[in-house]
């Protein structure tokens, strides 16, 4: 760790913290904005036949899926196809209840 | 493409395959007007009377539907709700599937949200299989050439494909572009024997009086009629129905025939607005499918009828499969043409108590002595089959795995809807008993959702095995502020004497999709 320099809260609470029990509670989020293009995990089920390993919360890497047309099957591609899809919301964690859909419904 | 681009002003995505629009619709030729009219401008028409793309394709309904809604969305066509089932209807005609060539894909059509499927092969589940289910290309027949621009079309669409996992391991362009869609063509082609003969027969009238028999999960079953009339250029089935239980199961439906047997209905059961997708047979004598709640696919019936004129004496359905050895009780067998003599094999002692035409209630013994096995059950010529059974030997959970979705904000949840199937020894192997009681129970299926308590988080499971997954959104409460996803061990518990025997399953709970096409 001496020759890493933390740059962000994360990342200096880690090194701050004074013991290694304390170090097991800085968790924040378990993913941030780019794991679905990172890490790929698949969208419903992982690698390993669980959800254990997805993106998780959803929400924090969802416009990660949506803005590099990610899963276009999944979630609509802002990129090309639902340019209009989260116009208006800007937080998919606090915005979530008003994204809707795509494809009339049956 | 070619030709001059007619542009229309791109609207509010209308409805899709539903049958509730006025009926000032689809004969052949508003169709292939339709198709002049609002096609041609890009996809040009050769000296053959080809139509660029469009007469190198072959689609489902629903494959049509998500074509027009694309060129609609994309490309600017401007369509009413009539007119689009017109065209829905026309190209489904010219360009449709053999029934033979839709059927071992028909899970996806009548969105069941249980199935696993599979690809014929590793590489095209790497190319396809990965975002798609293998139905989606399989509900599709192309000329060669066309499924090498539907590789040009992905990659143009949706061009960070390039950079997924499946791809980024493997040279994909080089591969689609050389043998994937060859592949595809001979897989998948557009001119089958299949095809060309079912194009050239007859269309079968399906007014009438049918017999209808189902079973909804977690219900059980439901009998009763139909009436098929014709409704201008739809059709309209006025159903009597029941549960075994004798709860009316009633109402009607709307609904439109696509390539000569693609059953496509709207209508209400029970005032709960549902959506049929059943298959006519060829000989037009039997409709097979599913019907569900319009707001809910993954809740419904399975649903079967026999045209009742004509048809063989035969049993369709039984209140119960079973019977324990030393045991007594009533069964009622549900079909046609069943005013035959009843009879049995081997000992069970049979007494009618209701007969008629359309159903046989019988108080059915099965003496002490009796060996476990098969009973045949004769009512004239009909045939059916009591499990006569002395002791479980297993359960097993039906699906054995499945998938349960997060439900709020514009996204309903996805329930899952378990049975317990019990089962005897036989001489090769376990043989079916049926579908009986359960206690139910939902564990952690590994280490890790133990870790992350799935299961207090998820959702809750009843005492008829059905699952109501938890609310969707980052959820606090959980370690990294997580959904209420989880992975869970479904457990069937049924006691025999004592003993207790157990089955179990596999439910994935897992987050909303937010893109919902017809084929998924």
């Amino acid at each position: 760790m001496k020759h890493l320099k933390p740059i962000n809260l994360k990342a200096h609470a880690l090194t701050s913290a004074p013991n290694e029990k304390e170090r097991m509670e800085v968790v924040a989020m378990q993913t941030v904005a780019g794991c679905a293009s990172t890490m790929d995990p698949g969208w419903e089920v992982d690698a390993f036949g669980g959800v254990a390993a997805l993106c998780q919360p959803m929400e924090a890497d969802l416009y990660g899926c949506s803005d590099p047309c990610w899963w276009p099957a999944q979630v609509p591609d802002v990129m090309n196809t639902y340019p209009d899809w989260d116009v208006d919301k800007s937080s998919a964690a606090a915005d979530w209840r008003t994204l809707n859909t795509v494809f009339p419904k049956r | 493409m070619s030709g001059k681009m007619r542009l229309f002003i791109s609207g509010i995505m209308l409805l899709a395959l539903s049958t509730l629009s006025t009926p000032a619709l689809a004969d052949s030729a508003k169709g292939k007007a339709l198709v002049n009219d609002y096609c041609t401008a890009c996809h040009a028409q050769g000296e053959n009377g080809k139509l660029a793309r469009i007469s190198d394709v072959r689609k489902t309904p629903e494959g049509w539907e998500m074509t027009i809604f694309r060129m609609q969305h994309l490309h600017g066509l401007e369509v009413d709700g009539d007119e689009r089932l017109a065209l829905i209807k026309y190209l489904s005609a010219e360009y449709g599937l053999a029934p033979s060539e839709a059927a071992p894909f028909r899970y996806v059509l009548e969105q069941r949200s249980y199935f696993v499927d599979h690809a014929p092969n590793d590489d095209l589940d790497a190319l396809c299989g990965r975002c798609h289910t293998n139905a989606r290309y399989g509900l599709q027949r192309r000329t060669e050439q066309d499924w090498l621009k539907h590789m040009h079309f992905h990659v143009g669409q949706f061009p960070s494909l390039e950079y997924q996992a499946r791809s980024r391991d493997r040279f994909w362009w080089k591969e689609v572009t050389t043998k994937t869609y060859k592949e595809l063509g001979q897989l998948y082609p557009l001119q089958t024997p299949e095809w060309d003969k079912w194009k050239a027969s007859e269309a079968n009238d399906p007014t009438g009086q049918w017999r209808v028999v189902g079973h909804r999960p977690g219900l059980g079953g439901y009998e009763g009629t139909m009436t098929i009339s014709r409704d201008g250029d739809y059709f309209k089935a006025t159903y009597n129905l029941q549960d075994l239980n004798g709860s009316p199961l009633s109402g009607d439906s709307k609904a439109v025939i696509y390539t000569g047997y693609e059953w496509r209905g709207s209508g209400l059961l029970n005032d709960t607005e549902t959506r049929e997708v059943y298959a006519i047979s060829e000989d037009g004598r039997r409709i097979t499918g599913r019907w569900y709640e319009s707001a809910h696919y993954d809740i419904g019936g399975e649903f079967q009828a026999v045209l009742i004129e004509g048809a063989e004496a035969q049993v369709l359905l039984k209140s119960s499969d079973y019977i324990r050895i030393g045991n007594s009780k009533e069964i009622t067998f549900h079909g046609v043409g069943l005013t035959g003599k009843v009879s049995t094999n081997k000992g069970l002692d049979i007494n009618v108590i209701a007969q008629n035409d359309t159903s046989v209630t019988v108080k059915i013994t099965a003496a002490k002595n009796m060996s476990p096995g098969a009973y045949k059950v004769t009512v004239g010529q009909a045939v059916a089959e009591i499990i006569v059974y002395d002791h479980i030997n297993s359960v097993q959970v039906s699906p054995a795995w499945t998938i349960a979705r997060l439900g709020g904000g514009h996204t309903p949840p996805v329930t899952a809807q378990f049975e317990a199937v019990a089962y005897m020894k036989g001489k090769d192997g376990d043989v079916k008993i049926g579908i009986m009681p359960a206690q139910w129970q939902a564990l952690a299926f590994n280490e890790e959702a133990e870790h992350m308590k799935d299961v207090d988080f998820a959702g809750q499971l009843n005492q008829q095995g059905q699952f109501m997954p938890a609310s969707a959104g980052p959820n606090p409460k959980r370690k990294y502020a997580t959904n209420n996803a989880g992975n869970l061990k479904i457990v069937a518990l049924i006691k025999e004497d004592g003993k207790e025997i157990t089955g179990k399953a596999q439910l994935i709970v897992t987050v909303q999709r937010w893109n919902k096409p017809p084929i998924r």
